[in-house]
């Protein structure tokens, strides 16, 4: 469905479809998004959730370009990706990604500076260098504050534990600058303090400067607690894409997970919450 | 006397068998090799030996050879055997009586499966000139060809006198030998063709290194200035012809400026076999033509 | 797409004034600390260079080294005649070869530095993707037919083994490159494949060649750095350097890539045509090294290591600091390879893990910190 004002929309995105594999064996590997046709909408929060193998992680991937699709479009503020390169797309777009390979001993520092990468030029042979100025040390500092891994700055990447790194990495996508921000499972290797100041984290810069944010989880209380609106996936095609209440639901979220959900509401909130049935024989429904 | 073949093997350790002790040979490696009779099949693992054995009149004990035995014609005909890497089965086949190789590519294990199966091996290993002469004799012994054996040493020492005597009084040249050119390997003390070119008036400018071919540095030669270089050059074992032009850069050099770069067929000059003489007359022709230029020389 | 005015993430400057260098930026490569390591680097090359020049098969003083120098400047013939032996081997030999054994162990470390980075591996070295042993087979093709000059007076030698390099280069390409894909996984099965398949080709060769010649081939597959002659010199530098600067171009790059392709994707890198670059840079010099100089260990992997547990992981200074230490560590091993002996000379190569090794077992031992992760 095609909103009137395409400028509110950051993704616009058509018949997509994607698998794994090439050509040659394409016949055989099953598509991972089998035709998804959504918006999303400049400005919001957007849940990504679905059982394993629904696509989510191969979505975000796709809305970073770092994969392309096969068949169908994406459109990026309103212009084709597939007419952008990498570093266009880069400025604009900062992806999280679920886990990092660590093959050198890059301080933190390092790694967030990275993400300065897109708005350095890189034009000739000495394009390769480029220092970084006194304006991207701030951002990174910023970004390193906001993440609290300030003081874990000059320490290697390697040696810190995962959920550090993992907010390390986020600095990194902040220190991007960028209008989008993706996040897979972000909050997977996270405790619960921390999970708490990532969620007001991202409301905060949505709030106040717009940040389109799309995250992907298997956690659904989470989704339905940070998120505007929830696009469920199963088998790589759209199941229901709306607000928490509309996704959250028993009759939405059964027969996509196979098995039985009790849903009730946050008491704080009044968000949408999924519980688990407690596993014994049915009589102990209320 | 029905001698065995069994008994034909090596000897542990009986030195009171007096009447033997003329049958057992020493070999190069210190091993006693007891040979009854005069071996009727004899298997050559080296080019060297195989010219040995025919120039002592035994060619036709010879029964197999390497792929290089090229010398004479006749032995390219007989049976190949392998060289570096000799093939164990086609030498089982051939019956041999005796085994004669080389000590720089015997390998262990297959002395040792020799000596398992009760083929006797001998080893040679001709360091200098002298050794080289001996082992005529000695195979001339084993094969009861002592006679012709003798003969053929005869000669050589007389040419090689003869060589001696015209350059006694001719001051040697600092001669290059150049085995291969990058990198630069030459001949060294350790190895009986340095000892030939000093036979034949010249002075070996790598004299004073170690290993029998050291491989050296061009600085060292520019500092010894050569006045003669020598290419030892063949199809198989010697540098190609063209090898000589890469050294025409080094003309400060005095065998460069002076056109003294030769070649030298290299078969015979690093097979320590009856040859050698014939080489060390062509390196003494190379080194000293004014001296040798009257005479023909053969 | 850019968008003009504050970015989402800002949220105002309330630290305007931002210090100088703060605490927590130690770990960060600015333009002053890269100088001076660089320079600090270069210095330490010239002296080695210099000191290399008093030892070999005679040692020359200082003064002499000097004077000779001056005198070749100036183009004097009259004074260099007066030289005698000395500057000739000087002028001739030495310095030439002190040149390209500069040049080679340059090349070497920074391919290595830069493979490393490609491979995601710490462990990679020059000869891991096959090209190496494709340069040797072409060396010793032309050992057993006996090709000796061709063209200009040029020995064929190095140009069979380059053809023989360029012939590997496009096989591990073709069998790599997948759908404008080249993933690295297959690149380095590719070059495992290809070493053993032109190792067990010259273990043939070598067995068919008479001994003798063999001999001469051995030797010149451990590592041989023959004196060029200036024109021939000149072409290697060029083009060695040229090599050298692309792979440095592409240092930033490299850093993201080794937080894994997709990340360096997502954060603008064009992944496949910095594989593409670094892979040919690095497979046309390793080809041209062995090609002159037959394979050398120990420096490709081990410099570049050595490199990075004391300067960092950053590749805008690993690559040209690689570059000067691995330069500056072959002329040091080639001038002991070349006076311990004299006349004699020892393959550089044993000379280079010998050295190298304890040195490196002290790295190792003495900083812990920054080895790998």
């Amino acid at each position: 469905m095609r909103r009137e004002s395409e400028r509110d929309a950051a993704y616009q995105v058509d018949h997509l479809k994607f698998r794994y594999g090439n050509e040659r064996n394409g016949a055989a590997a099953p598509w991972v998004l089998n035709g998804l046709t959504f918006e999303i909408q400049a400005g919001e929060i957007l849940g990504v959730i679905g059982p394993n193998g629904s696509g989510k992680t191969s979505l975000l991937k796709l809305l970073a370009q770092v994969l392309r699709p096969h068949e169908g479009t994406i459109r990026l503020f309103g212009r084709e990706m597939r007419a952008m390169s990498q570093n266009v797309v880069a400025r604009s777009v900062a992806l999280v990604p679920q886990d990092t390979q660590v093959a050198f001993p890059f301080s933190i520092t390092e790694v967030v500076l990275m993400g300065r990468f897109p708005h350095h030029r890189h034009t000739g042979l000495l394009g390769g260098f480029g220092w970084d100025g006194p304006e991207d040390l701030r951002l990174a500092e910023q970004a390193m504050r906001e993440t609290d891994v300030l003081q874990l700055a000059d320490r290697s990447i390697g040696d810190v534990s995962g959920g550090e790194r993992q907010r390390a990495i986020i600095a990194r996508a902040l220190a991007q600058e960028p209008h989008i921000l993706l996040l897979d499972e972000p909050t997977a290797f996270l405790d619960l303090h921390h999970q708490l100041e990532i969620g007001v984290l991202l409301r905060r810069l949505n709030d106040e400067r717009r940040l389109t944010v799309v995250l992907s989880s298997h956690d659904l209380n989470l989704a339905s607690q940070c998120c505007d609106r929830l696009l469920l996936l199963d088998k790589g095609m759209v199941v229901r894409l709306g607000r928490p209440e509309e996704v959250i639901r028993p009759e939405v979220i059964e027969p996509v997970y196979h098995c039985r959900v009790l849903v009730d509401r946050h008491p704080e909130s009044g968000m949408p919450r999924v519980t688990l049935p407690s596993g014994k024989p049915a009589t102990s429904r209320q | 006397m029905a001698a065995k073949r069994r008994q034909q093997g090596i000897l542990t350790g009986m030195p009171f068998m007096a009447n033997l002790a003329s049958r057992t040979f020493v070999d190069d490696m210190g091993r006693k090799v007891y040979v009854a009779t005069p071996p009727a099949r004899v298997v050559s693992l080296a080019p060297s030996v195989t010219e040995m054995l025919f120039a002592i009149g035994a060619g036709e004990q010879v029964v197999g050879v390497t792929q290089f035995c090229d010398y004479p014609s006749e032995a390219q005909t007989r049976p190949k055997v392998g060289y570096a890497r000799p093939n164990l089965e086609s030498i089982i086949a051939l019956r041999p009586d005796l085994v004669v190789a080389s000590r720089e590519f015997i390998r262990a294990d297959l002395l040792g499966k020799f000596e398992q199966l009760k083929v006797p091996v001998f080893i040679l290993e001709a360091r200098t000139i002298e050794e080289v002469l001996s082992h005529i004799q000695t195979l001339g012994r084993m094969l009861d060809r002592g006679v012709t054996a003798n003969q053929v040493v005869a000669d050589m020492r007389r040419r090689i006198d003869e060589i001696k005597v015209r350059l006694r009084a001719v001051p040697p040249l600092r001669s290059l030998y150049v085995i291969n050119s990058q990198p630069l390997i030459t001949v060294g003390p350790g190895s009986f063709i340095h000892q030939l070119i000093e036979l034949a008036g010249g002075t070996n400018i790598a004299a004073r290194a170690t290993a029998p071919y050291p491989r050296l540095n061009m600085e060292a030669v520019i500092k010894e200035d050569p006045e003669v270089i020598v290419f030892p050059t063949g199809d198989a074992e010697g540098i190609p012809e063209s090898e000589r032009q890469l050294w025409q850069r080094w003309n400060m050099l005095s065998a460069v400026r002076q056109g003294r770069m030769h070649t030298v067929p290299s078969n015979l000059l690093n097979r320590p076999g009856p040859r050698i003489v014939q080489g060390l007359e062509q390196l003494a022709r190379i080194i000293h033509p004014d001296v040798f230029r009257a005479n023909g020389g053969s | 797409m850019s968008q003009s005015g504050t970015s989402p993430t800002d949220l105002g400057s309330c630290s305007s004034a931002a210090p100088a260098r703060v605490s927590w930026q130690t770990s960060v490569l600015t333009s002053g600390r890269w100088l001076v390591i660089i320079l600090g680097l270069g210095c330490v090359s010239l002296l080695v260079l210099i000191v290399s020049l008093r030892f070999g098969a005679e040692t020359v003083g200082f003064s002499e080294i000097v004077r000779i120098l001056l005198l070749a400047v100036q183009d004097e013939r009259a004074g260099l005649e007066s030289a005698g032996a000395v500057g000739v081997i000087m002028l001739q030999v030495r310095l030439p070869r002190i040149f390209l054994a500069f040049l080679v162990g340059g090349c070497l470390a920074t391919v290595g530095a830069g493979l490393q980075a490609l491979l995601r591996n710490p462990l990679a070295d020059p000869y891991v993707l096959g090209i190496s042993s494709g340069a040797a087979f072409g060396a010793a093709v032309a050992m057993l037919l006996g090709i000796g000059t061709s063209l200009f007076a040029v020995s064929a030698l190095p140009l069979c083994a380059f053809l023989g390099g360029l012939l590997s280069i496009l096989v591990v390409y073709r069998i790599t490159i997948s759908y404008g894909y080249l993933p690295v996984h297959t690149l380095l099965l590719a070059g495992v494949i290809l070493n053993a398949i032109f190792s067990a080709l010259i273990m043939f060769i070598t067995s068919m060649m008479d001994p003798n010649r063999s001999f001469g081939m051995m030797t010149w597959l451990m590592g041989t750095l023959t004196a060029p002659d200036y024109p021939a010199l000149g072409v290697l530098a060029l083009y060695f350097l040229l090599g050298m600067l692309v792979l440095f171009s592409q240092a930033r790059s490299l850093n993201l890539l080794t937080l894994g392709e997709e990340a360096a994707r997502a954060l603008g890198v064009e992944v496949e045509t910095v594989k593409r670059t670094v892979f040919f840079s690095a497979a046309l010099l390793v080809g041209a090294i062995v090609s002159v100089s037959g394979m050398i260990g120990f420096i490709g992997m081990v410099v570049p290591h050595a490199v990075r547990m004391v300067h960092g992981p950053d590749h805008r200074l690993l690559l040209p600091a690689s570059a000067l230490a691995g330069g500056s560590f072959l002329v040091a091993a080639d001038t002991v390879a070349r006076t311990i002996l004299a006349p004699a000379e020892i393959p550089v190569g044993v000379v280079t893990a010998l050295a190298g090794g304890p040195f490196f077992i002290y790295l190792l031992v003495a900083r812990k910190g920054r080895l790998a992760v």
